[in-house]
Parts: structure tokens; sequence; C-alpha cells
């Protein structure tokens, strides 16, 4: 492999790019209008720019993606997470193109990828399912099983996930309108209205297992929690889990294993759980690529999983791919994901100006980021900016870690989801490790009430330089001098 | 208390009002005082107040003011901002407007400067710009030189104003 096309955009983009020029392989990155000059877009050693905004022409348009790679000689393709990693018809077209794609085969993705096709594999390798069924035809059917494995029920759009498609049935009276409304979601979401139901499991953590395999021999890097989430998307992600003891992660990397194993499974690999208070666990659905919080097991084992994904796609074996016989894992990792929205008003998605950037900078403090300082943030993808990772000897000093990073970070310019990140990591719950997947939406979050008086210290000095009051320009405002040019100023 | 500024917090109006000497801050927000002491480096303002340090960070933006404190940004509206005639003068810095390079510096340290004297001129992109004292006072410090290339933010003359 010589050249490798990142077909994606953001923090994910960029942090392939590092991979790929540590291993001595050239970088191709692609974009949309908007996106010209974003950090991803001068991240790789070429750029190609591949359409407009709407992602449907540019970063989920196989066409002109693999037209890229033609144009620029890429001999393989890195999807990222999202936009095309888990379309098997993409990969398969890699395939015809002759251009390697950098993650499983058409068919183990088809086997796993879908969530029904998921179910029927993981019941035959003899993986815990969650009690429910595949392929509800109609409300009244749905009505049958709900009443058999018992409500609340879980609704689930069979060819997609991302939250939507989803639908929370408590009891029977709700099944019909439940059901139409998940079926029509599911249908302009993903083309595909299938739907499977299951039991709705109450409380309980999402715990999630990395393996990477070969297609022959699979490796499972331990677990990862991710319950903290809000509208089906996580927030907060650690590993390991408080809650899963030895005999716990023992069954479930033999589950996940069996899984790849029996799809013949080939590059990086996750299988999601829901965990119960009893301790008892099921099988929820499995990703076919690498996860945006691939970085907390990195952290913890020391190992590159891109590096990993791409040498096994070069046909390397699991061994060689993890260039150590054994694994390791070590301390406790939390990762953080900053989000470009309002934690306090519906997680509404904040575009804006990026007037000051700056990162925390420490030992065992990890950020990747898709964002610089300039940059205007724009309304047409998703609002993940960065991901700020601490490593510690343990849980606490790792969350503590994180906390002074995020305190340490300060982003102007736009809301983020920055104060409410910290607000999670300091809660009693989090602190005492019950973190459940309605914890975020369960409770109410306030906002922070007044302006600190440093803050407001700080805004004045600010203010009492010398102002510009001719020209408001963003650029020179970081440094305020300018800001009363009219008196400063040219004459 | 000489200056004041009239902020907007989420439509909560902030009335503001503060003295500045140097990096020391005496500050009244609707008749609760408190003290501050405040040293800048680009964005980041460091804080010493109630015997505490506090990092924080300030921008201007179109709209308004962005201030984040220990990982919490606040977005403040300037309703406008007022200077009151009397009270005890602070000290004004002079930071370079655009990265360039400085062709004349007009006057020393001590100098005595009236409102609008030339007091620095720049040169970027073949144009002159010319920075000049936005009030009467002395020249406290001169921290550039004729010919020396400066950084867009770099300070380079602190005047006392005078009333």
């Amino acid at each position: 492999m010589k050249k490798v096309l990142v077909a994606n955009r953001g923090e994910i983009a960029v942090r392939v790019c590092r991979t790929l020029r540590a291993m001595g392989i050239r970088s191709v990155t692609v974009y949309s209008d908007p996106d010209r000059g974003a950090p991803h877009a001068r991240a790789g050693d070429e750029s190609v720019a591949i359409g407009p905004a709407a992602p449907a022409q540019s970063y989920l348009d196989a066409a002109a993606i693999l037209d890229a790679a033609r144009r620029t000689g890429a001999d393989a393709i890195h999807p990222g997470y999202g936009f095309l990693s888990e379309n098997a018809a993409f990969a398969a077209e890699c395939r015809a193109a002759g251009v390697v794609f950098i993650g499983p085969s058409p068919e183990s993705m088809a086997r796993l990828g879908d969530k029904s096709a998921a179910r029927r594999t993981a019941a035959s390798a003899g993986v815990p399912l969650v009690p429910g069924a595949e392929e509800i035809g109609s409300a009244e059917r749905a009505r049958t099983e709900a009443e058999r494995v018992g409500f609340p029920v879980m609704l689930k759009a069979a060819g997609g996930g991302g939250g939507r498609g989803m639908r929370l049935v408590r009891a029977a009276g709700e099944m019909e309108a439940a059901f139409d409304a998940a079926r029509r979601e599911a249908k302009s979401a993903f083309g595909d209205d299938r739907l499977l139901l299951e039991k709705y499991v109450h409380p309980a953590r999402h715990v999630e297992i990395q393996i990477l395999s070969d297609g022959r021999e699979a490796a499972a890097l331990g677990e990862r929690e991710c319950s903290l989430q809000r509208r089906h998307q996580k927030l907060i992600e650690e590993s390991p889990s408080v809650a899963v003891t030895p005999g716990i992660r023992a069954a479930m990397e033999g589950a996940a294993v069996s899984l790849a194993i029996a799809a013949g499974y080939s590059g990086a690999m996750t299988a999601e759980f829901l965990l119960g208070r009893d301790g008892a666990f099921y099988f929820l659905e499995v990703n076919t690529r690498l996860q945006v919080e691939h970085p907390v097991t990195e952290m913890r084992s020391g190992l590159d999983l891109v590096r990993a994904q791409i040498r096994i796609a070069a046909g390397r074996t699991l061994a060689e791919a993890l260039e150590t016989s054994r694994p390791e894992l070590r301390g406790h990792a939390i990762e953080a994901r900053l989000c470009a929205e309002d934690p306090y008003h519906g997680y509404l998605p904040q575009t804006g100006r990026i007037l000051a950037l700056a990162w925390h900078e420490e030992d065992g403090v990890r950020v990747d980021s898709g964002i610089a300082e300039g940059q205007t943030l724009t309304p047409y993808y998703d609002s993940l900016l960065a991901k700020v990772i601490a490593h510690g000897r343990d849980r606490e000093e790792a969350r503590s870690k994180l906390v002074r990073a995020l305190r340490g970070t300060a982003l102007l310019g736009v809301t983020t989801n920055q104060p409410f990140l910290i607000d999670l990591l300091e809660d009693a719950a989090f602190r005492k490790g019950e973190t459940f997947t309605d914890t975020v939406e369960a409770r109410a979050w306030p906002a922070p009430d007044g302006i600190p008086d440093p803050a407001l210290a700080a805004v004045a000095a600010f203010s009492s330089a010398p102002r510009s009051a001719g020209r408001a320009d963003e650029d020179t405002d970081r440094y305020s001098p300018w800001q009363r040019l009219g008196a400063w100023g040219r004459r | 208390m000489n200056r004041r500024l009239l902020l907007r917090h989420g439509g909560t109006p902030l009335a503001l009002t503060y003295e500045r000497k140097g990096g020391r801050l005496a500050l009244d927000l609707g008749g609760r005082r408190f003290e501050a002491e405040v040293t800048r480096e680009g964005f980041w303002f460091d804080v010493r107040s109630s015997g505490r340090a506090t990092r924080c960070a300030v921008a201007r933006g179109r709209r308004g003011l962005w201030v984040s404190c220990e990982g919490r940004s606040f977005f403040l509206e300037e309703e406008r901002a007022e200077t009151a005639a009397k009270g005890a003068p602070s000290a004004d810095e002079l930071r370079a407007p655009m990265t360039g390079r400085v062709v004349q510096v007009a006057a020393g340290p001590g100098a005595a400067v009236s409102e609008g004297d030339l007091l620095v001129t720049i040169e970027a992109m073949k144009m002159e710009f010319r920075l000049v004292a936005p009030e009467n006072g002395v020249i406290a410090e001169v921290r550039c030189e004729a010919g020396a290339r400066v950084e867009l933010g770099d300070l380079l003359v602190v005047l006392e104003p005078r009333a």
C-alpha cells in the first residue's frame, strides 16, 4: 500500500492521516465545498474536491470518491466511521475497481452490519440475545411479540442506527402509533423500513468489545463502557468498565470473538452489548468499522488500531498486525466528545466561527481534533469537533486528568458541550461509576448560573485595552489591541 | 470607578464598572465589589482574585464578547461601552494590529503625549499604518524599535493616561 485515500472528514480524517504519515504511506483527503480549507482537507499529502455540501453529493457519493482515488492513484480507501464505512455495496465497488477497502469484506459486512442478520449470526454463534423478534411486519405482530417478551420494548430499524427509526414502547396501546412512526423514520433514513423488536433492558449499561481479526483468528482488546448518551449518541466512553468483572469480560470477549469468526471477519470490529444490573448481558449489534471511541482502547493498549487495520487490509496476519504476541491493557482511559451543541437547550447544534482555540497539554492526555482557530463551523455535518482522552493508572486519575484537560481548553466563538462534559465527569453518579444508558436524559442538568468573577475581570481587562470603534474585525480581535483603531489607528 | 461596561448575558443586563491601574482591577457588579489582578498573554488572561488563580480566555466576535473560564464559556452582548470623564486613569497597551515591520517609533519613555499624537508607524503589505495615542498621557514603556518585525498582538507601547 503506497497511497491511501481517506473518505471522511473532521477529526477522524485527520487522525487517519497521522497514522499514514507515521507508516510512510502517502495520504489523500477529500473535501466538500464548505470544507475547503478545513483542517482535514490540509491533513493529507494531497486533497481532492468531491462535491457540494450535501453528503449524498460528496462524502456519501461512492462514484465521486472512487473517481478521486483513480485520479490520485490511491491503491486503498480508509472509510473512517459513518458515511460509507458500513456500506457493503461501496466495499464491493472498491473491490471491483481494484482499490483495497480498509475494512471487512462486503460479505462479512452484510452478515454483521444488518441488525436482523447480526441477530441471526449471533444466535447461531451462541451469543445471548435480548429477547425479541426480527422482521416485524405489522403493528399487530409487534404487539403479540411484545406481550410474549413483556413491555416495555424497543422497536428498531434493521437497516441502520444512530437512534433513527427507534421507538420505546411502554404499553400495548402505544404500539400502533410507535410502529408507524418508526417505520416511516427508518424508510426515510435508510431506505429500508424493516423493523425488529427487543425487550427494553433497563437499567442497563452499554458495554462493547473491541475486536481485531484477520478472518481466521480474532483478538479481543477489552471493553469500553459507553453508557452516558444523549439521543442514543455517546458522550463519554471509558475502559475498563467498573461493572465488568473478569468473568463477564471473558464471556463477552468470547461472544465477540465467535461473532467475528462466524462471519470470517477481517479488520477492526466492535460488538455492542447491554449489561444489566444482575450481570446478565445481551448482544445489541456489531459495528463493522473503526469506532469513534477507539482511542480509549489505544490509550490502554498502546496499539494504533488504524495501523493494525491497514496491516490486516494489506494481507498481514493478526499476529503481524498486532506486532506483539499478547497486547496488554494498562490503567484506565476515559474519552469525552466535544460537540458544537448547546447542552442546556435541547442539544441544539451550533455554528459559527472559532475565534480562539487552545487545548490542554499534559502527559496522558490526547486530543483528536478536526478544528482550527479561524474556522467557520457549518451546519452540514455531525457536531463532533474533537475528542479529549485521558489515561491514568486508575479511574480517578484518568477522570481528574480529563476534567483538568477540559477545564484547560479554550474554545471561543461557538457554544459547545464543554461545560456539560465537565458536569458529567464531576457528578457523584459518574464518580461512583453509576452510569446507565438513561443517566443523562433521566435528569435535569441546569445551566451554570451567573458569570464567575474572574471571567468578568478578564472581560474588563480585555475591554480596557485600546479598542477599535471603526472596525470589528474578528481576525485581529483575539489580540484585541485594535479594538479602538479610531483612536489608536490610522489618521 | 471610571469605566463602565454594559453587557447582556442571555437577555439579562449586566452593569459592570471597574477601575484599572496596570494589571490591577477594582470591579463593581451591581454594588458587589471585588478586586482582581490580571496578566495577559494573547487571548489568555490569568486572573488572581480572592486568593485564587484562574485562567480565562476572551475574544471578540461580530456580535459581542466570548469569555471562557475553566471550561465554561459565556457569550456577552455589548450594549455599549462608556468611559466616565473623571476618575483615575489606567494604563493602555498599544499592540500590533497586524504582522509587519516597525518603520518609526515617534515617542520615547517618559514623553508626554496628547490624544492623536503619532506613536508608532508599522508597515505591512506595502501600506503604512499610523498608531496614535488614544488619550493624553505619558509613555511608560516602549517595547519595539524601528526596523523590527512584529507579530500580530505584540505589545508595542504602554501609555499611562493623564486626565
